[in-house]
């Protein structure tokens, strides 16, 4: 089992439930915040490996979590995914430091491989790579 | 009056792009619940369920429809935005693959083939992009509606002098030259695409050939 912890950012509820569950069976500890005030709140009692953000937020928008989170926690990787980003979106989401930026819907593959980088080491099983659930021991 | 046709073309895009975003959310629900499933199936033992390469050919569909819709909704996200200003700074290579993209359909229900030929880039322009693509698809409107034998379009961007040109190949069964030479002027509505062509500061002109039409754009529009 990996120790990675991966907050998960989004208000479409269904969306990232269904992405929890398939990070979890790939055996990725997860997280999940409807809101940027429960990101907030979720990082101050417990800070994550790696935060997946939605950018398009009612209320505190993505944008503005990533600015307090690299303010408050710079060392923690923020992937950014969304529906529709603008290129000024891009622009201030890598000025503030986001590490990735990935259009939903995003292939798990890619967005597992963009975890991994962010957090710089190798600790998810084989398996993951390549988006693919392990099969269980017979 | 012209400002507040601006508004209302602003406003029409705002909103579209507005339901792209909410469009594009809920193919990546329906996609990630795709993937689910199959992740579960997947992780089953093979005789636990039954069917399962059936089950399976039916998820990988749900994922492809989806990834199309993801696409169109991002074609038609791009188009809303060209309405953000009625005036802006374009690339004539870009606008043209989008505009190929979002027409190509119309052209389709013609059975015309519509194929972009990319020239040089760095055709930049100042413009009215929303503009420019109506009276691009006018004229193309223009010569499917007039030739009856035409099966494809070819659309070739060039640079010249101070200006911007699209020309325009037309050619029917078995790569033969379609004669733009009466048409398209025969079509009802010529008269209209001329006029939104000269308000872009634009013109068509014919040839060399008889199958090719080009339209100029000047890289500054009135």
């Amino acid at each position: 089992m990996t120790d990675l912890d991966v907050l998960l950012v989004d208000d479409e509820k269904e969306f990232v439930a269904a992405l929890a569950e398939r990070l979890a069976m790939r055996c990725l500890k997860t997280r999940i915040a409807f809101s940027g005030e429960e990101a907030l709140e979720l990082v101050r009692q417990k800070v994550p490996d790696v935060v997946v953000l939605d950018l398009k937020m009612p209320g505190m928008n993505g944008l503005d979590v990533l600015r307090l989170l690299k303010k408050s926690h710079p060392q923690v990787p923020v992937i950014m995914l969304t529906a529709h980003g603008s290129e000024r979106d891009r622009e201030a989401g890598r000025l503030l430091g986001a590490f990735d930026q990935l259009q939903k819907p995003v292939e798990i593959g890619a967005l597992i491989r963009s975890m991994k980088e962010a957090c710089g080491h190798r600790r998810t099983r084989p398996e993951a790579d390549n988006g693919v659930p392990p099969r269980p021991v017979q | 009056m012209e400002d507040y046709r601006n508004q209302e073309l602003a406003f029409l895009g705002k909103m579209a792009a507005g339901f792209t975003h909410e469009v594009k959310n809920v193919l990546a629900i329906i996609r990630e619940n795709a993937g689910l499933i199959e992740d579960i199936l997947t992780m089953a033992p093979a005789e636990a369920v039954p069917n399962l390469d059936r089950v399976l050919r039916a998820l990988s569909a749900i994922r492809d429809q989806s990834g199309r819709g993801v696409e169109l909704s991002n074609r038609l996200n791009r188009f809303a935005h060209c309405a953000d200003q009625p005036r802006a700074h374009i690339e004539l290579n870009e606008t043209l693959a989008q505009f190929t993209l979002l027409v190509e359909r119309f052209a389709r229900l013609k059975e015309v083939t519509l194929t972009l030929h990319r020239g040089e880039s760095g055709i930049e322009m100042e413009t009215r992009p929303v503009g420019l693509q109506l009276a691009l698809f006018g004229v193309l409107e223009c010569c499917w509606n007039s030739v009856s034998s035409l099966r494809r379009l070819d659309l070739k961007v060039e640079s010249e002098p101070n200006q911007g040109v699209v020309e325009i190949v037309g050619k029917g069964e078995d790569d033969r030259p379609v004669g733009f030479h009466e048409t398209p002027e025969t079509v009802d509505d010529w008269a209209r695409v001329v006029s939104r062509l000269d308000a872009l500061g634009a013109k068509v002109e014919r040839g060399p050939a008889v199958d090719v039409l080009r339209i100029v754009f000047p890289l500054r529009s009135p």
